[in-house]
Order: structure tokens, then C-alpha cells, then sequence
């Protein structure tokens, strides 16, 4: 096992690029030179509309999008000291679901339906520790079912994942990636599809394993509520950028990109009364189609010509708070705080 | 699960009355006799009654209809053309049926399952391009093209292998066995690498990939367990349509099987026979339907869940 250092990152995206090769002529760019980090014990949020590159994101960091059709043309994805995108597969399946897991967004169609729930853990186990004793194995198991709050964990042990709730199933997820307690966990929006008391509760036990087991988390998500409940930094892409990284709540008090303020404004909050809430003309371009420059060029307000032509330089906003927007250049000192 | 595995062979009886009923009906309400099929076409037409009469096919419906169930219970049913016991004539024909039909089909399951699960492994390669030209040529050749294409290049041209018949040991078999054989991997290597690529397009895939597992594991144990519903379901509709006689193939090299016994009888209506061998493919049928429910509960807890 590989020590990190206390004072590297323990995962370090630099320069990622991701393209999908549809047919010979065409290359669509999913994701474009995004640079962000995740120290010991912290939790990341990405956040974005869909169809922005959060999820190809965080697949490119186990290598799980499709195979055949994407390529990486440049960048690195460096996890304690090792660049993930140039390790063999084989190196790659000691990684996975060990030193880093991941949990899906549809709970209940991310299990085997042929298997039971302890068959599938028990192979989680088994495929990390090759020599257990099979009872050694069950006693993890079931520990593992009991820690996410699963009542009569035996019980569970032995039913079909068609025999239970989306809730149900989401914590047999989080308890099957956090048998080999990983160093870090990817969260693909791990509660979208269920309903809020439920994605209440989730969240909560996500929050009190990672107090417990010091996991860092990648949280990805659409819903701001649920990013400024997990996150300690939030970085949030648009069309396969990053247009804006830093403290969560910074960033929530201080966007700084217009793509950030408009998510932000259009997100409505307590106090928020009477008028429509206002939202972002226009919707996520397709890959195919995505605009030349900053890709959220033909939805902002305050676009330029310059904007069409390439992606700006990222600007420290304040300590630990960058963006990425031609219009912060002019204003100049106020670094964009409105 | 046993209880309805009972339950089920009970059903057989009366699906197999019904499947006796009817071909009856159909026998004997067509138009034709026995007689003016099998006797020359200038026999005079009280010759033709006394054949029908002595072989039995005169007197009301109801009573034949006694007569052919008497027969099958006792076990001596008699052939309007031989005049021999039927079950008699069946226990020669049908192992030939068999043997044939058993190797080509188990070869075309094996051969097609593989080719199937590589296409679909490897899609969009070459070996899938190459594999998929293959399967739909071979696919829409008939199979009787095809094994003349074989008594032509391996009888007549080349000389080493017999062009009909049993004389010739393992080696008549070669050829028949192959035809079925090519005719069959088609459409199980197709049927295959669908299955297979949508189970592999299934959620529970990545999260398989996301534990750890190696490729080979996601899928033998994952991907292909969850594809192989559909995949039983034809290998099984299959092989109990092999096991009813490959008319063509039987036909083409003259083999003595059930296909062709039961395909002579119809021209000849020579009915007890075309009975007979209707009753023991849908029989046939029925425990290949009965063997694929034990099956798809051995394999899916959901359909398991039902039958509790």
C-alpha cells in the first residue's frame, strides 16, 4: 500500500481532456483541459447542468467510459503519486472499488439483478482480498450492510436487489464501496433519482462515513442545495470546462462567472418571494455543436467577440478562487464581486 | 418450484389430446384417400375401397378416432403402407434423427454462443465486420444450397466423403451434421452478440468494472449469465425443432430419419404414422418449453419469486 504524503494532493486532474470518437470524421470534446484537486479528507463538489462533463469527469478517473470510443488526448490523472490514465488494466483493477470507489445515480438498475446483495458484496471483497476465508468475508459484509443503517442486515444479505427500495439499494451501493474503505469515493449523482427524505437521509450517512473512515469525496451533482451541504470546494463546468473552482461557500457568496450567478440566481431560496425566478436563456448545446471559445459564449449576457475566439486565462478571484471569464478583465480590481 | 414443475407436466396430457385431435381432423376431414395417393391412378374405385377398408380408413370419425387411441395405448399402431408396427419403424428412425441432430445442433449452439459473445465483445472491429458478413451470408443461403454446395465439392469432386446414406460409418455423418451445423450458428451468433451487448450496455456492468473486476469476470459472470435468457429460449425452440427431423438435410442425403418418414407419410396419407410423429414432436416441444421455465427460474430469482 502506497503511503500519501501529507502535503500532496491525494488526487491531482491536470490538463484532462476527453474526446469520443463517433466515426472516423468525427471527435467530440467532452471534456477540455479541467485541472482540479482533492486533499486527504476533502470533499469536491462538480457541479453543472447536464451534459457539461461532470460525470465523463469523474469515469475518467477509473477509466470506466466506454472503451472503444474515447480517447485522452492530453493530461494526467495523478492518485498517490500514479497517473491513472497510463497504468495497465490489470493495475487499474486493484485501484477500482479498493483504493477508489465509485456509486451511480439509478441505485436500482447499478446492481446485478441475477445476484443477491451479499453475493455482490462478498465478490467486492473477495476481488480485493483473494485469500479470505469465506466466513471472514460475510462477518465484513454484514458489517458493512449494518454501518449504512440497514436493519436485519442478515436478511438483506440474502435478498435480490428487485426485492428492495431505491434508498435501500443506493446504501448497499455506498456499503459495497466502502468495504475496501477507499481513499476516495466518486459520487455520480448518488441521490438525483430519490426522493428528498430518502436523498435526506443518504446524504447524511455519506457525511458520517466520511467523518468516520477520513474518505475524501468527489460529489457530483446538479442541485446546489446538496453541493453546499457536502462540499468543502465546489468546482463547477459548463460544456466540458471548468469555469469556476473554489471554497464552497465563497463561491456561492462570490460567483464569479456568469455561468455561476446565473445557476446560483436561478436557484431559488428561502427568502426568495413573489417574482418568476429567473433562469438562463437557451439550454446546453450538444457536443456536436458546442460554441468556439468559452463554450457559454451564446448564453451569456455579457459576451464579446473575444469571447468566440478562445478560452480565457483563469483569473484568482481570491485566495483558492479561480475563474475563467474575459469579462473579470475588466473589471479589473473588483475581480468581479458585484 | 416442484410443485409447478408438476403441475405443468400434468398439463401435458390433455395439450397432447388436443394436438391428436386436431391432426386427426385435419387428416381425415382433407380431401384424399389413402388409396388413390399410393395406388396407380387407374384403379378402379372398388379396388381403392377395399384398400381403404383393409387398412382402416372407412367407418365413422368417433370410432377410427377409438381405434388410433387403442393402438397407441397398446403400443401397435399399424402403418396404412408398410403394414408394420409404427413405434417399431419410429425406434429405427428416430436415433438417426437424433445422432444427427443432436451433434449439429450442439456444435451450432457451441460454435454460435462463442462467436456470438466474441462479435459482441470485440463490436465494431474487424473480426465482428468479418464475423457479421459471414453470419448473414450463411444466414440467407438456404440450407439446402448448402449441403448440395457440400455433396458437390466433397462426393463428386473430391470424392471422400458419401453423398447419401448410412453405409459409410462416422463418415455419412460428416456432411449432414455439418449442414445443420452451418445452417444453425447464424442466427444463435446473432441472437447471441444482441443479448450480449445489451446486457454489457446495463448499468450493473460498470458497477461491476467500478469494483474491480476483470474483464474476463464481468463477462462470464455478469454479462453473459443476464444475455443468456433470450439465448436458451432459441437454443432450446431450436433443438426441439432438430429433434422433430431436418426434412432438408435427411431428404438431401437420403437419411432414414424422422423428417422424412413423417414428410412420406403426409404424401401418402398414410395418417396413423403422420399422428404418431406429430404426437412425439409436440411431446418434444412441450418438455423443451417445461426443461426452458426450470431454466429461466434456475437463472432469474424474479421469475423464481413467482412460482413460490
Amino acid at each position: 500500500m502506497t503511503n500519501t504524503t501529507d502535503n500532496g494532493p491525494l488526487l491531482e486532474v491536470r490538463n484532462l481532456s476527453v474526446d469520443f470518437r463517433i466515426d472516423r470524421k468525427t471527435i467530440l470534446h467532452a471534456v477540455r483541459e479541467v485541472s482540479f484537486t482533492v486533499g486527504s479528507g476533502e470533499t469536491l463538489g462538480i457541479l453543472g447542468e447536464s451534459g457539461c462533463g461532470k460525470s465523463v469527469t469523474c469515469m475518467s478517473i477509473l477509466q470506466l467510459n466506454p472503451a472503444r470510443t474515447t480517447i485522452y488526448p492530453a493530461g494526467e490523472i495523478l492518485f498517490e503519486g500514479k497517473d491513472l490514465l497510463r497504468i495497465s488494466p490489470k493495475e487499474m483493477q486493484h485501484i477500482r472499488g479498493n483504493r477508489v470507489s465509485m456509486i451511480f445515480q439509478e441505485p436500482m438498475t447499478a446492481m446485478n439483478p441475477l445476484y443477491t446483495i451479499g453475493t455482490q458484496l462478498m465478490e467486492a471483497v473477495r476481488l480485493h482480498r483473494p485469500g479470505i476465508a469465506k466466513a471472514e468475508a460475510r462477518e465484513l459484509v454484514l458489517e458493512a450492510i449494518a454501518s449504512v443503517r440497514i436493519p436485519n442486515p442478515d436478511r438483506i444479505f440474502d435478498t435480490y436487489p428487485f426485492a428492495l427500495s431505491g434508498g435501500m439499494l443506493q446504501r448497499c451501493m455506498i456499503a459495497m464501496a466502502m468495504l475496501a474503505r477507499p481513499k476516495l469515493l466518486i459520487c455520480d449523482e448518488p441521490t438525483t433519482a430519490l426522493d428528498v427524505t430518502i436523498q435526506a437521509q443518504v446524504l447524511e450517512l455519506m457525511n458520517e462515513l466520511k467523518e468516520k473512515e477520513k474518505t475524501s469525496i468527489i460529489f457530483v451533482t446538479h442541485d446546489l442545495g446538496v453541493i453546499n451541504e457536502m462540499a468543502d470546494r465546489v468546482m463547477v463546468m459548463y460544456g466540458g470546462r471548468k469555469c469556476e473552482e473554489g471554497e464552497t461557500a465563497e463561491v456561492f457568496l462570490h460567483p464569479a462567472h456568469p455561468y455561476t450567478k446565473g445557476l446560483i440566481a436561478s436557484h431559488p431560496s428561502p427568502d426568495y418571494t413573489g417574482r418568476r425566478l429567473p433562469t438562463i436563456p437557451g439550454g446546453v448545446p450538444s457536443l456536436k455543436d458546442m460554441p468556439k471559445g468559452c463554450p457559454f459564449n451564446n448564453r451569456c449576457s455579457l459576451a464579446t467577440e473575444k469571447c468566440a475566439g478562445t478560452f480565457p486565462e483563469y483569473r484568482e478571484i481570491s485566495e483558492d478562487h479561480l475563474a475563467g471569464c474575459f469579462a473579470l478583465e475588466q473589471q479589473g480590481e473588483n475581480h468581479g464581486r458585484v | 418450484m416442484g410443485k409447478y414443475i408438476i403441475k405443468r407436466i400434468l398439463y401435458m396430457i390433455p395439450m397432447l389430446f388436443c394436438v391428436i385431435l386436431v391432426i386427426f381432423l385435419i387428416m381425415n376431414l382433407t380431401p384424399g384417400d389413402p388409396a388413390s395417393n399410393i395406388l396407380p391412378i387407374t384403379t378402379q374405385q372398388s379396388v381403392k375401397d377395399a384398400y381403404n377398408a383393409s387398412v382402416g380408413y372407412t367407418g365413422p370419425l368417433g370410432l377410427r378416432f377409438l381405434n388410433y387411441l387403442k393402438g397407441l395405448f397398446s403400443g401397435n399402431i399399424l402403418s396404412y403402407t408398410t403394414r408394420e408396427n409404427i413405434f417399431g419403424e419410429l425406434a429405427i428412425r428416430f436415433p438417426i434423427t437424433l445422432r444427427v441432430g443432436l451433434i449439429g445442433f450442439l456444435l451450432a449452439a457451441i460454435i454460435g454462443v462463442s462467436l456470438g459473445i466474441l462479435s459482441a465483445v470485440k463490436q465494431y472491429s474487424f473480426v465482428d465486420t468479418a464475423l457479421t458478413v459471414v453470419a448473414v451470408f450463411f444466414g440467407s443461403v438456404p440450407a439446402f444450397l448448402i449441403a448440395t454446395a457440400g455433396v458437390l465439392l466433397f462426393s463428386v469432386r473430391l470424392g471422400v466423403l458419401p453423398s447419401f446414406g448410412l453405409n459409410a460409418g462416422i463418415k455419412s455423418y460428416i456432411m449432414p451434421v455439418a449442414a445443420l451445423t452451418i445452417s444453425g450458428i447464424p442466427v444463435i451468433s446473432r441472437m447471441t452478440r444482441s443479448s450480449m451487448l445489451s446486457a454489457l450496455n446495463q448499468d450493473y456492468i460498470r458497477t461491476a468494472r467500478a469494483k474491480g473486476c476483470s474483464e474476463r469476470r464481468v463477462i462470464w459472470n455478469h454479462a453473459l449469465k443476464n444475455a443468456s435468457l433470450p439465448i436458451i429460449t432459441l437454443l432450446l425452440t431450436g433443438f426441439a425443432g432438430v429433434l422433430g427431423g431436418s426434412v432438408i438435410v435427411e431428404q438431401i442425403f437420403s437419411l432414414p430419419g424422422i423428417g422424412l418418414y413423417m414428410l412420406q407419410a403426409m404424401n401418402a396419407k398414410n395418417v396413423p404414422v403422420v399422428m404418431t410423429c406429430a404426437l412425439l414432436l409436440a411431446f418434444i416441444f412441450m418438455v423443451a418449453m417445461v426443461l426452458m421455465d426450470i431454466f429461466f427460474a434456475l437463472i432469474d430469482p424474479k421469475i423464481r419469486a413467482r412460482y413460490k
